[in-house]
Formats: C-alpha cells, structure tokens, sequence
C-alpha cells in the first residue's frame, strides 16, 4: 500500500514540475532599466530612462558581450501607476529595475517631495536598496539627451562619477537604504548629489539639501567641505593655505580625518553640540618651494584648523538658519546620548536655536619625502 | 528501530529547530518592543530558556531511553498522558502546518511572485514526507549538516552587514529607565526560543548520553542567544531602530540595502540568505512534522509509521490552505506560540516536579 | 577389468564435454588421463606427470599411491575416490589420473589460463604511487596484496559464488583491525548470493548494497593494489572477485570516494589543497546549470548589475528559456562523454574536435545557445573528471537534471528543496553499519582533520567511525 502512495507522490511532483514555472523569465525577455528618471511635467508623473540594448542591430555586425547601449525610455501618466501603465503598453517585455544604477530626481519633482518615489522604491521587490539617488537641475529628458562618449550611458556615466567622488573622499554617496531610514527617523532632513549640464556634459554641481524630502536649497561644490567633514565616511579634502612668508606663494595640502567626535549636551533647554575634528594633513607641494621651518609648520597647522573650522561653522550657520534642517543626523547623536530628554523636545525648533562649538585640531604628518629645508653646500 | 544520537546531534536538533522562520521578523519584534537595548532583552529570553532546556533535558535523562509518552505514563498515569499527548500532536501538527503556510506566503511576496502557494506547500510537504519516513537518525544528521553551513554562513554574513551598519544606530545602548521595557519585551523573546520541547520526544541513550549532555545543549542555548543578537544588531545598524519596526521582513529588507562591493560577484548577499533561511525552516520542519507523527505512533501502537506520515502530510496540506488570509495565518500562530508555553514550559515543569517528589532520580 | 571411473571415462566420451582423455601402457595397467586442454598447462602435464609414469611404469608396477607420492612432480596434488566429483574438478581446470585398477584417482593442478601481466592502472590514474594494477588473475591479485602485507593476522577468506560460473571470491581483512560486525555482515551477504554466474565484481558489488535503489555507491572499486593494501590496513575490507581487475573495497562513505592515495603521499598542502578542489568540483558539477538556470530565469537581482547586463547580452538572441537551454546542452555534454568512452581509442580524439566545433562554436554563432552556457556545461562536465572515484561521479551526472528541473520550476526555493532531498539520501544511508557522512556526521573533529590534512604523521589514529579493533595507527 505504502509503495503505491510513494508512487503517487512521484507522480504529483512530476505534475507540479510540468505544470509549473510560474516565475520563470529570462532576464533577456526583460526590458533590463540602468537609470530611471522622475520629474513632474503638467501636473503628471513622467517617467524617463535608459533601457539595455541587448540584441545588436543587424547593422552592428560581430559578437558584443557587453551592454553596448542604450534605449530611451518615457512614460507619462498621473500617478505612478498611470505612468508605469502607459509604459507597459509601449515597450515589449516587463521592466526589471535589479540592475538599476542612479535614480534622477528632477527639479520640479525634488520641489514637490521625493518621499512617494522612495517608497515606492522601498516596496518594489526588485528594486534595490543601495542604489544612487540624484537630484537634476535639469530635466531628466534632457539629461537623457546628452551623447555620451565617457561611459555607456548617462546613468553609468553619473553612477561611475559619484562612486569614484566617494571613494577619493569628495563627495557623499547616499543610497536609498540610508534615505528611508533618515525619512524613518524624521525631524531630519538628508543631502543629495546635485548634478546638472554644463557646457555639453553632466557635471556634479554639489548638494542638494532636502527638508522633509522636498527640495529645500542647494550647496555649491566649492562649500560642500563643510558638509563633508561632518558626513563622509573618509573625507579626502585638498586645501590650499597662502604661506606665511611669501604672498604669492601657496601650499597645497591634503587632509585626512584622524578623529572625529560629536558630544551634544541639553543644559537649561538649550541643545548643544560639540564637534571635535582631529585632522591630519599631509603637505603635498608648494607652488615655489621655499623652506617650512618647524614655526611655519605650526603656523600653517593653525591656518588649516581656521579654514575647517570656518567651512564647517558657515555651513551649519546655513543649515540652522536658511535651510532650518538637521541633514547632519545631529539627533541620532543627540538620542542616542540623551533619550530620556529627546522624547520631550520637539528637534526641529530645538536644532535652530542649538549651539554648535566646532573645535578643529591639525597635525601635520609628513611633508611627502619631500625636504624643503635642505641646505646646499656651495 | 533504535537509533541514538550522539550529545552533539542533539544539540544541534536544537539549533534546526529553534533557528527557523521566526528569524526574518525576529528584528522587528525585539526593535519594536525594546528599541536599541533589544540585546538586554534577548539576554534574559536565554535565561529564561535555559532554565527550562535543563527541565527537559533533565527529565530527558533521568528517564532513559524514553519519551515522553513513556515517562508519563509513569510518573502521572494513562489518562492524563493521554490529554498531555493530544495537546503535543495538535501543537505540534499546527506548529508545522502553519509555519509551512507562513513561509510560503513569506516566500510568494518576496521571491517568487506568481508561484501558487500550493505549489509551494507542495514542494515542502514533500520533502518533509521524505525526510520524516527516514527518521529521526538521518534527520538528526541533516540538522547537524545544515546547522553548521547555516551557522557559519550566517555569521560571515551577519558580520559583514556590520562592516556596512552604522554603529550611531545601536546607541543608546542601554537606557536604565526603559528597564521595565526591556523586561515587558522579554515575552516576545522567549517566542523564538520556542521549539526546545522536541526534546520531549527524544530518548537519551545510556552510553551516548553522559553528563555532558547539558553542556552541549547549554552551549548551544547560549550560542543561539549570541546569534539571535548578532542578527538583530547587525539589522539594527544598518536600517536603524525606526525604520526597522515596519518591515515584517526584516531581515531580506535589510540585506537588501546592503551591496558588499568587496565580494565581486556575491555583491548582493539576497541569494545565500535566502538559501540558509529555507534550510533553516527544513530543518524545523523536519523536526516539528517528526514529532507529531512520532507521537500519533505512539498512542496508536500498531499504525504502520510510513503510511501514518502520508496521511499527516495530507491533512496539513489541507488543513494549510484553509485560513484564508495572511492575517488570519499569524493570528494562529500566535495562538500556537501561547500552547507552545504550556508544552515548552508547563507540562515539563509538573512532570520535572513529580520525578522530584516521586525521587525517580535517585532510583535510576 | 572395468571399475566405475572407467564407466565414467566413457559416459564423459559420449557427451560432447571436451574432455581430453589420454590413455597409457604401463606395465601392469593402464593409466588415464583426463583433462580440458585449453585450461592445462600442457608442458607440466607432459614433463611432469607422463613423462615420469611412463619411464617408471614400464619396468615397475606401479599403485596409485606411488604415482602420487613417488612419480609425478606436481606440487599440488590430492586422491580422491569420489567419481561423481571428477567432473567438477575437470572443470576447474586440473588433471585427473586414473588407473584401471585402482579405486581411487589423482587430482593434479595443471591449471593454466591465458592472462595479461600485471600493468599499470587504467581507470585509478596517479602520478605518484606504485603501478601495479590488478589484473584479471586471481591468484595474481591475491599474490599482489600478500606481498605488501606480511601480517600473519591478514585473513583471506574464499568462497565459491556462482551456481554455473563457479567463480572464487576472496574476503581479504586484517583479522585483528576490522571490525567483526562489518566483516560478518559481509560474509553473511557473500553467502546469501545465489546466482547463475559472475563475470566482474559489478554484480557482486550489487548484492552488497543495502537497497537497489540507492543512487549513491556505498562500495568502492579498486584497480590498484597499494590502495587495497592501504585500505585493508585502514581496518576495511577487500573483496576480490574470479576474472575481475576490480577489487571492492568496503566499508566506504561518502568523502572517502573523493580520497586519493597522492594525497597521502605528496606535501600536505598539496593534499588539502587538491581535496578542496575536489570537493569544490563535485559541488560545481552538480550545482553550476541550477543556478544560472536560477540567476537567469527567477532571481536575476542576486548579482551585481554590471554581470546581470553581461549575462543578458550573452543570451539576447537564445530563442530557449534557459532551463531547456541547460538542459539541452548538458544533455548534449552527457552524450560526448558517453561516445567518448565508447569509441575505440584511435578515432577518441576526433570526438572531441567535433563536441568542441560543432557544440562550442557553431552553436553559439548559430545564437542557439549563450556562450556562457558553453563555459558552465565545459565547467561542470570538466568537475566531473576531477573526482578519482568514477562511480561517485556517475549519480552526480543523473542528479544534476533533477536540480535542473527543481530550480526550473521553483528557484532558488526548488534549488534547495531539491538540495535537501539529496541530502536525505544521502544522511539515511549506512554503509555496513557506519553512517555514508561521517565524520561530517556524526561529526568528529580529529577524523575530519585527519581526512583533510591526509598526512599520516599527523593521524595517529584510525577513523572513529570504522569503528576497527585496533584504533591507533602509530
């Protein structure tokens, strides 16, 4: 009896088998999407974006084995859904959004509030996590339109430029994944890479601050140092100090963080943060060479403490006063340190009126093998 | 047909059966009742577990070569036996028909969209079927196969993820006013613990089994504290305490937000989650499907074990198909995690404090 | 004068039995002699037992007894006086003398049979290590193995198994290391055959398994002798079998199938390394089509997207879904390695030109199939080849269709199910009473280490898990 039940559980299984691969899609009977654009065009949602071109046209002849372009795509409608619908009636094969690089904000969408989109992107399943988000000062379309020759596209042109930022220290790189926990979070807001064209090619312009998610201000590449010192993970900045002798003479350093500390404090209602920087600075040439004594060090050391300091109080100056948001994720900081008080206060108002005491110490470790200071013999 | 497990086997029937579904929302849970001090929480549910894992290894041990249908018979006569072995079948019968029902609804949201749930019910049943009709011997061994690849993948994972948390979000720490919190929140913690009372159904072997016994299970214990925290922390830091708290699964969105460029190819660590998260709900399977068909042999003597588990296997696909939406499935879950207190904890005590008083002990 | 082997003699001349009968003079009698000529030695038979008969028999009178103690010069020799045995020992190769007078008959060994000399290996390929490899010879074989082993506790147990082919079986075991229940449990199996005849020891090797439907070997083949040796020292046992160049060697499990004796004998990184590789390439081989069927079809968002843009391209003009792809293709892979064993080794080579021409080029130009399909089938099949024991290999090349199919259908979700129904198989088999995963499971770190390591300096003892008399090696 047994042996006839195994049997009929073999033929059960055998059935599921032929009858089954629901899921089954061949990821090249899918329209693979590199980059997605999002702006906000006469009061609807347009989608716009790269698609991978994964058969050769017939006049591109010999084998490609790498992604050699791109379609476009555009889509429009009222909503999302509207949009995305109108775009499965034009294009052959489902989307698939897992090999999606950037995702480019407009302008006029980023004014509005990027919050829907983000979670729309946290709820699709084959979206993921740890992709780029950038806001455009241009429209999306028009960033599609740019010929790219540095890259195969405009998205791995703009990923590949911001990875490459993040890696030397120069910019931030924030994925979805942290976003959605800053918006999780709230009472904070978060910074974007500020990208836009000029003269004919992408260019990363800077930040773009965002207050509950909606575009509140930008910061220009020449004052993000300020933000970074904070925010990046290792910030590799390059700062260029007058010498103390010579007026015409500069030199050129490059520093590296050795320490940062953030303390916040609550006394009598008031939120104060202290910012400690331990820099390290390694100086890298001078535009004439001369001779750095000991002093001169000292001196420049103290000059280059002053520039940080000053970059960073300017940009929380602007942060308290013109944007009025926390994108520092001081809270965090704040909470984590005092979560009896956090619950009381209302973050928001308390951050405008918070002190902030940033205190920069520098140190320079090395002149590169370089010795200024060398004396001649005749 | 005797089989004896060696201390290490059982110990690592242990960890098949605890580790299991509840992992993917453990994070959730522990954030959403204890924010960052969740690890303080999770202490005290170890404690708590061990406490009762020394019960019934105990009893275990004192009465060799039995389960607990035998010992009870012994120690509170036939007819109670009889009340205690019905309300073991039906936890256990339920446990693992809904725990197949829930993981592949878990499964049909995030992986495979368009698959029928039947058909996945299917695929487990089947080999649930086929590893039960082998027995507890060789279901020992793929608990101790798969438990060390889950254990090992799963810290190499659960580490790297920490590379890419943010260590900001696990602070504060420990907040000595939520201590009341901390202690509310232990209730949820002792859930995913549950699972121990397989050790009820397990006879310890006069020769096997020595006083090392409770070493091995109470390491093991331990072991799956320091694992459950080191899930949770790791999840913490990367998604935060705040943002955690909406994901039921918790754990496949937070490896979703995680790419480890370092790895190359294995960037995206979805695919080996997901793998060792199926395993890990086999191995409880296995083992919860065993012990109620081992249980339903018991008391009907002379049933052919083979056939016994055939007709288990169709009640509890039939019988999971039957609620009809996500909600009511985890309603009954948590319904089965109130009985699982009574069968981990309760029913062990009493015969616990009866080999006490009767000095069954002392006589063996 | 008649007596009954005379009877015989003529009964037997009758039948078409091939007997050859020579018929001698000698003084007070006559002598026969019965014997197969294409089974004796005809030079001993005629140097040493007619020659002799006939110089001394013409002048002396000679009894059976004389002949058998102080005439003929052949070492191996008995009386007996059964006639209804003679057939048998005919048939067994040896010569029968008779004399009319007498009631009673000599049974000489002249047995000869064509054979090859011992060679080198030819499915147990090493690069380093003796290469006398068993041949077809019985006593050759046994010859081979007494030599390296010169314990006085070496038991060499026979049997006869084969109602028709009457076939000698030799249990080989050290008497004082194996474990006696494993060898009972042998012995009783051995026993228990009954069967027309046994031509290789592939058929005894069926009737040692626990269940005939076990896809995993639990029996391994030996074809050189110091593996023999060296697993009989192990505490295992040796079965050699009449007319078969293989010898079975049990009890086996699972990771000692992926064991070589190079290991053993070569540096010890060398030996952990290339075990790695082995197992690694089991676990390619039977994994490698799922899961591109499982990263193409269901779960493409697992890899990065730079590689998920590289295999799209490679499939864009593949008019299969990639299950039928995989399939198809390794299917394919599966006959060329079929045809090549098959294929008489002069026109082997050309097999593989056109596998390589006909599957690798043409059908990637033709866009049949992705190139990268053509690497992962190669890949598989190439892992296949690493393993030294065939017969592990060959439920790995059946399995990795039924993977297929699993993933096809369910994903990754199907590739584990089917992952874990192999690894039920595999735990719920015992191998003469020790567990087919061990030492993974039960698990036992020393024997592992030792497994790995496979230096042995290091592995004072022998595997817990055989569980033999003698535990310590050193």
């Amino acid at each position: 009896m047994i042996k006839k039940f195994d049997k009929l559980l073999i033929i059960c299984i055998l059935s599921v088998l032929l009858t089954g691969c629901w899921d089954s899609e061949d990821i090249n009977k899918k329209s693979i999407t590199i980059t997605l654009g999002v702006d906000y065009v006469n009061d609807g949602i347009e989608f716009s974006g790269e698609l991978a071109k994964l058969r050769s046209s017939p006049s591109e002849s010999g084998e490609k084995n790498q992604a050699s372009g791109v379609y476009q795509l555009l889509s429009y409608g009222k909503n999302f859904e509207e949009s995305r619908r109108h775009y499965d009636s034009i294009n052959p094969y489902p989307v698939f959004l897992g090999a999606t690089r950037v995702v480019i904000f407009g302008q006029n969408y980023a004014k509005e509030g990027i919050e829907p989109y983000l979670n729309r992107i946290d709820h699709l399943y084959d979206y993921r996590k740890t992709l780029l988000s950038v806001v455009s000062r241009e429209t999306p379309t028009e960033l599609f339109k740019i010929k790219v020759e540095k890259d195969i596209s405009v998205g791995f042109l703009i990923d590949d430029i911001m990875q490459n930022l993040e890696m030397r220290g120069e910019a931030l790189y924030p994925q979805i994944g942290e976003i959605l926990s800053d918006i999780a979070l709230g009472h904070v807001g978060y910074v974007l890479p500020y990208i836009g064209i000029e003269r004919g090619s992408i260019k990363y312009l800077g930040m773009a601050v965002m207050k509950d998610s909606k575009l509140e201000g930008t910061i220009d590449l020449e004052n993000t140092h300020g933000v970074l010192y904070i925010l990046a993970q290792n910030p590799t900045l390059v700062e260029v100090i007058p010498s103390t002798k010579n007026e015409k003479n500069q030199i050129s350093f490059t520093t590296f963080i050795k320490k940062r500390k953030i303390k916040t404090d609550y006394i009598d209602e008031k939120v104060i943060i202290n910012i400690d920087l331990d820099l390290k600075a390694q100086l890298r040439y001078q535009y004439y060479p001369e001779p750095v004594e000991d002093e001169d060090i000292k001196k420049l050391e103290d000059m280059i403490s002053k520039k940080v300091e000053n970059d960073i109080v300017s940009t929380m100056k602007k942060a308290k006063n013109e944007f009025e948001c926390d994108f520092f994720d001081f809270v965090r900081y704040f909470r984590a340190e005092h979560p009896e008080i956090y619950k009381k206060i209302k973050w928001e108002d308390q951050f405008t009126r918070a002190d902030i005491n940033v205190n920069v110490k520098t140190k320079v470790i090395n002149r590169s093998l370089e010795d200024p200071n060398a004396k001649k013999k005749y | 047909m005797k089989e004896t497990l060696t201390n290490r086997q059982i110990a690592f029937v242990l960890f098949g059966v605890i580790v299991g579904y509840g992992v993917l929302s453990l994070p959730k849970n522990i954030a959403e009742n204890a924010g960052t001090g969740g690890w303080f929480t999770l202490l005290i549910g170890t404690s708590i577990a061990i406490i009762f894992v020394y019960i019934l290894t105990y009893l275990a041990y004192v009465h060799k070569n039995k389960t607990i249908y035998e010992y009870s018979n012994l120690l509170v006569g036939k007819f109670i036996t009889y009340i205690f072995m019905i309300i073991y079948i039906i936890y256990f019968f339920m446990l693992f028909t809904m725990i197949i029902r829930m993981s592949c609804e878990a499964i049909k949201l995030t992986v495979l969209i368009k698959t029928p749930v039947w058909a996945l019910c299917f695929s487990f049943l089947s080999v649930v079927y086929y590893a039960v009709i082998k027995r507890l011997g060789t279901i020992a061994k793929i608990c101790e196969i798969y438990g060390l690849m889950i254990m090992v993948s799963a810290i190499i994972i659960h580490l790297s993820i920490f590379t890419h948390g943010k260590l900001i979000n696990l602070r504060p720490f420990f907040v000595v006013e939520d201590i009341s919190a901390y202690l509310k929140g232990t209730l949820t913690t002792v859930f995913p613990f549950l699972g121990i009372e397989i050790l009820t159904i397990i006879s310890f072997n006069k020769k096997e089994n020595n006083k090392k016994i409770f070493k091995h299970i109470a390491w093991m214990i331990v072991f799956i504290g320091i694992f459950y925290i080191l899930v949770v922390e790791s999840c913490i830091s990367v998604m935060g305490a705040d943002s955690i708290i909406y994901y039921k699964d918790a754990l496949i969105s937070t490896i979703r937000r995680v790419d480890i460029k370092s790895l190359q190819f294995l960037e995206r660590l979805d695919g080996i989650i997901l793998t060792i998260w199926i395993m890990s709900i086999l191995c409880t399977l296995f083992l919860e499907a065993y012990a109620s068909i081992f249980l339903i042999s018991k008391v009907f003597k002379k049933s052919n074990f083979k056939g016994l588990a055939f007709i288990v296997m169709i009640l509890s696909f039939i019988v999971a198909q039957m609620p009809k939406s996500l909600d009511e499935v985890e309603q009954i879950l948590e319904y089965i995690s109130y009985v699982g207190i009574v069968t981990a904890g309760v029913i062990p005590t009493i015969l616990f404090l009866i080999t006490k008083v009767k000095k069954y002990d002392k006589k063996v | 004068m008649k007596n009954k082997f005379i009877d015989k003699i003529e009964e037997f001349s009758k039948e078409s039995l091939g007997i050859s009968i020579r018929k001698m003079s000698i003084a007070n009698t006559e002598v026969f002699i019965l014997y197969i000529g294409q089974l004796t030695d005809k030079d001993s038979l005629s140097n040493n037992i007619i020659k002799p008969i006939l110089q001394n028999g013409m002048n002396n009178i000679l009894t059976i007894e004389q002949i058998a103690t102080s005439v003929i010069y052949v070492d191996d020799i008995s009386i007996y006086d059964d006639e209804n045995k003679m057939i048998d020992y005919i048939l067994e190769g040896k010569s029968i003398i008779l004399m009319s007078n007498a009631c009673k008959y000599i049974v000489a060994n002249t047995l000869k049979v064509e054979k090859r000399g011992v060679q080198s290996p030819e499915i147990d390929t090493t690069l380093r290590g003796p290469k006398d490899s068993f041949t077809e010879n019985f006593d050759d074989n046994l010859s081979l193995i007494r030599y390296r082993i010169k314990d006085p506790a070496l038991r060499i147990d026979h049997f006869t198994i084969g109602k028709r082919s009457r076939t000698s079986v030799a249990l080989i075991y050290i008497k004082d290391i194996a474990n006696e229940k494993c060898v009972n449990e042998v012995k009783r199996r051995l026993e228990d055959i009954d069967i027309d005849g046994v031509f290789e020891s592939g058929y005894i090797q069926k009737f040692m398994l626990n269940n005939t439907f076990d896809l995993f070997p639990q029996v391994g083949i030996m074809e050189r002798s110091d593996t023999a040796c060296a697993n009989i020292i192990e505490g295992k046992v040796i079965i050699v079998v009449e007319g078969s160049n293989l010898a079975l060697v049990m009890p086996k499990t699972f990771i000692e199938f992926l064991d070589v004796d190079d290991d053993h004998y070569d540096n010890i990184y060398l030996g952990m390394f290339s075990k790695l590789l082995r197992i690694t390439a089991l676990i390619i081989s039977l994994t490698l089509a799922s899961l591109y069927v499982a990263v193409v079809s269901f779960h493409t968002d697992i890899l990065p997207s730079q590689y998920i843009l590289a295999i799209a391209t490679s499939r864009g003009t593949v008019p299969f879904n990639s299950v039928v792809e995989a399939m198809l293709m390794e299917f394919v892979a599966e006959i060329l390695r079929e045809a090549s064993i098959r294929l008489p080794k002069q026109i082997g080579p050309a097999i593989g030109i056109v596998g390589a021409i006909v599957i690798g080029q043409a059908a990637v130009a033709a866009g049949l199939v992705s190139p990268l399909m053509v690497i992962m089938v190669s890949l598989s099949v190439m892992c296949s080849f690493v393993s030294p024991d065939y017969t592990i290999v060959n439920p790995i090349r059946i399995l990795k269709f039924f993977m297929i199919a699993m993933t096809g259908t369910l994903g990754l979700f199907g590739f584990v199910i089917g992952l874990t129904f192999i690894a039920i198989n595999i735990c719920s088999m015992t191998s003469f009473g020790v567990s087919y995963v061990a030492p993974l499971s039960p698990f036992n770190f020393v024997d592992l280490k030792n497994y790995i390591f496979s230096d042995i300096t290091l592995s004072k003892k022998r595997p817990k898990f055989l569980n033999t008399r003698d535990k310590t090696r050193q």
